[in-house]
This record gives structure tokens, C-alpha cells and sequence, in this order.
């Protein structure tokens, strides 16, 4: 627990000494702009909840990804990852309290797209499934913090991880429905939205916003709960296996 | 338990590929090739070498961040393997240079996670930082980012860094590289304050001045092997068994061609403003020497053993920038 709270500690204090790594949350706003305006300019008088939340379910992935980018460059950047390698802390404990302070702090993506709906558009986001929104919401963190463990495991395994990152965003967006009902996919691609958290979390969230009852509410949370669980789980075996490859054919350094 | 770090027949192999021309190679390169050798507790080891002869190599695998491919290495009486978990409870690590530490991060704030990485509990953590500090002689500097300090008090928060979990054994490489004449020397001496406590050092180095004034022992490291373990007061005795006389023959009527026909003298060397040193591997060559520059009329003569710079050069080599 206290290699958790390490990890949260030094996550919050890399951001507010390096503020530039909080550009990502600059991001959205952007999003809610452009999505909200398209959807003004085709003459929509009653936005649907896809206009408004894609961003914040984008910028959840967005942040997932960031943040397994940033903890793999920075320690290799500072020579850290070597020195964590030998101490008594787990590593995996560590990244555990990093990401999950960030997956937190997408809390602030949907603030942001609040107000920007309000204040740009005159739009008052109203939320008609409260409790199942809450439930989404706390589950998304949790699938995102699980995302960015493999994400890490991958990103330590793979040099260059910046090159990597901007591509993992669309791909999952139109894959997932983010954007678009998956309904508009060919048949056969529409299977890969089901091991993707963003879909389920699209089918709760977007559901929430609307006056009709969701479908299948309690479906989709326990399968975001499960990828959430079960890509943790994944994310944390697999850097455990990649530090001790790296231990193992001496790819881990000291200098 | 006199014996901190055991190492028996230790060797680490590294894969390679490379692909030139379309045309893909696989290899191994030996980075360390059978070592064996054990430290005592309270020694200050040295580990001296070129590059890449391994020195790096054997520190990164006794601080369980390095598997060795074949062998055993016991810390403090654990396998680095099998014990990793309590061998990195008892050992702190000291980098040179600026990696190891959160550049943004001030001081204070690196030395509380990585307290907390070594399991420090925060109540013993918030003791220790300021004492570390003090004696670090950093305490006015612990709001000030890591990355605003200068080298020789990043190299000292370093120290403190490999501290903080009150090690058994520190293990330090090349800790003074870069730093100023004067820093590096305050260094040496909180050093040597660490090994007054009962702590055991394992130190890389290049420096000669340091490993000789610093080290109860030297280990010469070379492609993989070592070769040698010595006092660095008596590893001159690598080179000349017996001693070396150096004597000024600018204004005496004395041959030097004439000393090599002492039996026992090995090797006569100039050195510059008329003084000649020659080498001797017998007590016998040496008093024979002695006699012959009296009764030659030299009155100025002094006896020198090698430093460990002509030791490291003699047997690792001068190889330019060769590694």
C-alpha cells in the first residue's frame, strides 16, 4: 500500500513541478469544440450524448496513454528505472499509484467538457441515470488506470514509446463506437469493440445522458470492471516479466 | 559474518545481433569471464578498469539489477538470485553524474521517495533526511531543485540517496566522475567517514588517485577477468619485487650502461633533469647498486615504488581510446 501511495505521491509532485505534463488536459476542450460545432453546423438543435462525451472518453485513453509514455521516458530519461529495479519497492506497485492518480484526474475532462458545452454552446449537460453515470465513471477510471499498466509494460518493452502513442488513439476511438455507433462498422469488426473498456463505458455514459432507459446497464459495468481487473492484472504480470527479461539479457542499466 | 560479498566463478554473457547488408549476425560477448572474490566487512574495494572491462558489469549484477549468466553471488550471506529481495534491503547505490535522481524534484522530495522505495518508515525517514543532510552538509539546500544543484552536491545527494536505508554495503560507480578537484576530495572524505561507521564500499572507479587513497584493496579488472587483487601499497610489487632507486648522475663520473651489469637489476629507465631509476628484483642488486653510486660519488639518491597509474598501465595496458 505504501509503494501505492509513493507512486501517487510522486505523480502529483512530477506534475506540479513539470506543468507541461498537464498539456494533455488542454486537449479536450479542443475535442468538445470541434465536436460540438460540427454538430451546430449541421443543424442540430439537440446534441446527443456522443457529441459531448467522446471527448471525455478520448481523453481518458488519451491520459492513459500519456501517463504510460511519461513514467517509461522519464525513468529511463533519469536513470531511475535501474535504481527502483534494485530497491525493496515494487515497481508495479509504484506505476499502480501513478496511473491511478492520473485515471483520477480524467475526472477533469468531463469538467472541462461541462463547461465548455455551457459556456460555448448554452448546452446544460443533465444527467437522467445518475447512479449508473457515478458507477461508469468510477469503473472508466479503473479500466483506464488498468490500460495504462499494459500500456507501461508495453512501452518498457518496446523502445521509443513516444513514436508509439499517437497512434494508439483513433484506431480504439472508431473500433470502440467512441465516435461513431459501431453500428457503422462492417459486421466482422464490430466483435473487437467487446475487449475494448471505451465501449462499454460509451454504452453507460452516453446512456446516462439520455432520457430512455439503458441498455443493459449492469452488463456493461461489470465488463468494464472486468477488462479493468483483468488488464491490470495482465499489465502487471507483464512488467514484472519485462524487467526480469531485461534483468535477464542486460538491457537494464545502471549508466 | 566477516564476508559481505562472495562471488564464485561469476560469469555474464551478453547476446548480440547485428545486421549489416541485409545479412543478420549473432554473437556473445563475455563481459565478465570466472570471477571469484569475497569483500570484508568495513574494506573499500576498488574495482579499477577500462572501459567496458567489466567493471559496471559486476556492479549492476551485486545490486540484483544484473542476472549472472552462470555462478553465485551472496550479499551479506544472501543469493542475489534466489534473495534478492533481502540483499536489496541491505545495499545502497551511488551513481556519478546526473541520472538516478528526479531533476525536477527538489531534493528533500527525491530523498522521501526514495526512502520510501527502500521501505524506510516515514517516521524513521523524517529523522534521517535532515541528519543525512546535515552530514551531506546540504541541509540549506533540501527545498532546492535537484536538477539547480551543482555537480560535486548532486554527487553528495547521491550519497545520501544510497544512505537512506542505512546499507551494509554501498556500492558506488564512478562517484566522483566529473567533479572539481576540491568536491571530489570532500567526497573522498565523507567516504571514508562511511567506512569509520563499519560500512563496506565497493567502489568503480578510473581514478587512480582515488582508488589509491581511498581503497584498503584494488582489484585491476580487465576483459571480463581480474587481474589482480592487491593492497594499492603493495601492488607496486606487481611490478618490481624489490624496490626502485632513483638517482641524479648529472655531475658524477658514473656510466649508466654500467648498472645493467649488476645481476638483479631489470631495468633502467631516464626521467628526466639528469635522474635515472632502475629497477630491482634482488636485496642483493639493490645493495650492490647502492655501493656502486657512493663509491661513484652520487650523493643524491631516493628510493620510489610505483603508483598505481604505472601499475594499471604496465599490466591493463595503455590503450589510448581502444576499449
Amino acid at each position: 500500500m505504501s509503494d501505492i501511495l509513493s507512486g501517487v505521491v510522486l505523480q502529483l509532485r512530477l506534475f506540479r513541478r513539470v506543468p507541461g505534463n498537464l498539456l494533455i488536459f488542454m486537449t479536450v476542450p479542443f475535442f468538445s469544440l470541434i465536436f460540438l460545432s460540427a454538430a451546430r453546423s449541421h443543424g442540430d438543435h439537440v446534441v446527443s450524448p456522443r457529441e459531448i462525451l467522446a471527448p471525455v472518453l478520448m481523453g481518458f485513453w488519451l491520459v492513459g496513454c500519456q501517463i504510460a509514455e511519461m513514467v517509461v521516458s522519464y525513468e529511463r530519461a533519469y536513470g531511475t528505472l535501474e535504481i527502483i529495479v534494485a530497491a525493496p519497492a515494487r515497481f508495479t506497485w509504484v506505476v499502480t499509484g501513478r496511473v491511478l492518480t492520473v485515471a483520477l484526474l480524467g475526472i477533469v475532462t468531463l469538467l472541462e467538457v461541462i463547461v465548455m458545452s455551457r459556456v460555448a454552446f448554452g448546452i446544460a449537460v443533465t444527467v437522467y441515470h445518475p447512479t449508473v453515470f457515478i458507477l461508469g465513471l468510477l469503473a472508466t477510471i479503473l479500466a483506464s488506470a488498468g490500460t495504462s499498466t499494459i500500456m507501461t509494460a508495453v512501452f518498457l518493452a518496446v523502445r521509443g514509446a513516444r513514436r508509439y502513442v499517437n497512434t494508439l488513439g483513433y484506431p480504439f476511438y472508431i473500433l470502440a463506437g467512441v465516435l461513431v455507433p459501431i453500428t457503422f462498422l462492417p459486421s466482422p469488426l464490430r466483435p473487437l469493440a467487446d475487449p475494448i473498456y471505451l465501449y462499454w463505458s460509451g454504452n453507460v455514459l452516453y446512456g446516462s445522458l439520455g432520457r430512455a432507459s439503458i441498455r443493459d446497464p449492469e452488463l456493461s459495468l461489470v465488463m468494464i470492471v472486468l477488462l479493468a481487473c483483468a488488464s491490470y492484472a495482465a499489465g502487471n504480470l507483464l512488467i514484472r516479466k519485462v524487467i526480469d527479461r531485461m534483468r535477464a539479457s542486460g538491457e537494464i542499466g545502471l549508466g | 559474518m566477516s564476508e559481505v560479498v562472495e562471488l564464485e566463478r561469476v560469469t555474464r554473457k551478453y547476446n548480440y545481433s547485428t545486421r549489416a547488408g541485409g545479412r543478420g549476425t549473432k554473437g556473445e560477448v563475455i563481459a565478465l569471464a570466472d570471477i571469484s572474490m569475497t569483500i570484508s566487512k568495513g574494506e573499500i574495494i576498488g574495482l579499477l578498469g577500462p572501459n567496458g572491462a567489466g567493471k559496471t558489469t559486476l556492479i549492476k549484477i551485486i545490486s540484483t539489477v544484473l542476472l549472472p549468466t552462470s555462478g553465485s553471488v551472496k550479499v551479506l550471506g544472501f543469493d542475489i538470485v534466489r534473495d534478492a529481495p533481502r540483499v536489496r534491503q541491505r545495499i545502497g547505490i551511488v551513481f556519478g553524474g546526473e541520472r538516478g535522481l528526479y531533476g525536477r524534484l527538489t531534493v528533500r522530495e527525491n530523498l522521501e521517495y526514495w526512502s520510501a522505495m527502500y521501505r524506510v518508515p516515514r517516521s524513521e525517514a523524517c529523522k534521517r533526511i535532515p541528519r543525512l543532510l546535515e552530514r551531506i552538509g546540504l541541509a540549506s539546500q533540501e527545498q532546492t531543485p535537484f536538477d539547480r544543484l551543482s555537480k560535486g552536491m548532486k554527487q553528495r545527494v547521491h550519497l545520501a540517496r544510497g544512505l537512506l536505508n542505512d546499507p551494509e554495503l554501498v556500492i558506488m560507480d564512478e562517484p566522483t566522475s566529473g567533479m572539481d578537484p576540491v568536491a571530489a576530495r570532500e567526497f573522498r572524505e565523507l567516504v571514508r567517514e562511511l567506512c569509520l561507521d563499519g560500512r563496506t564500499i565497493l567502489l568503480a572507479t578510473h581514478d587512480m588517485v582515488e582508488a589509491e587513497r581511498l581503497c584498503n584493496r584494488v582489484a585491476l579488472i580487465d576483459h571480463g577477468r581480474i587481474r589482480g587483487i592487491e593492497d594499492p601499497k603493495s601492488i607496486g610489487q606487481w611490478l618490481t619485487a624489490y624496490g626502485r632507486i632513483e638517482a641524479c648522475v648529472d655531475d658524477c663520473d658514473v656510466s649508466v650502461e654500467g648498472f645493467s651489469e649488476i645481476p638483479g637489476v631489470s631495468q633502467i629507465e631516464m626521467i628526466g633533469d639528469g635522474w635515472v631509476r632502475i629497477h630491482t628484483s634482488s636485496e642483493e642488486a639493490t645493495a650492490s647498486l647502492m655501493r656502486l653510486l657512493v663509491n661513484s660519488g652520487v650523493t643524491s639518491v631516493r628510493t620510489s615504488r610505483p603508483s598505481l597509474e604505472e601499475v594499471y598501465l604496465q599490466v591493463i595496458g595503455d590503450r589510448g581510446l581502444t576499449v
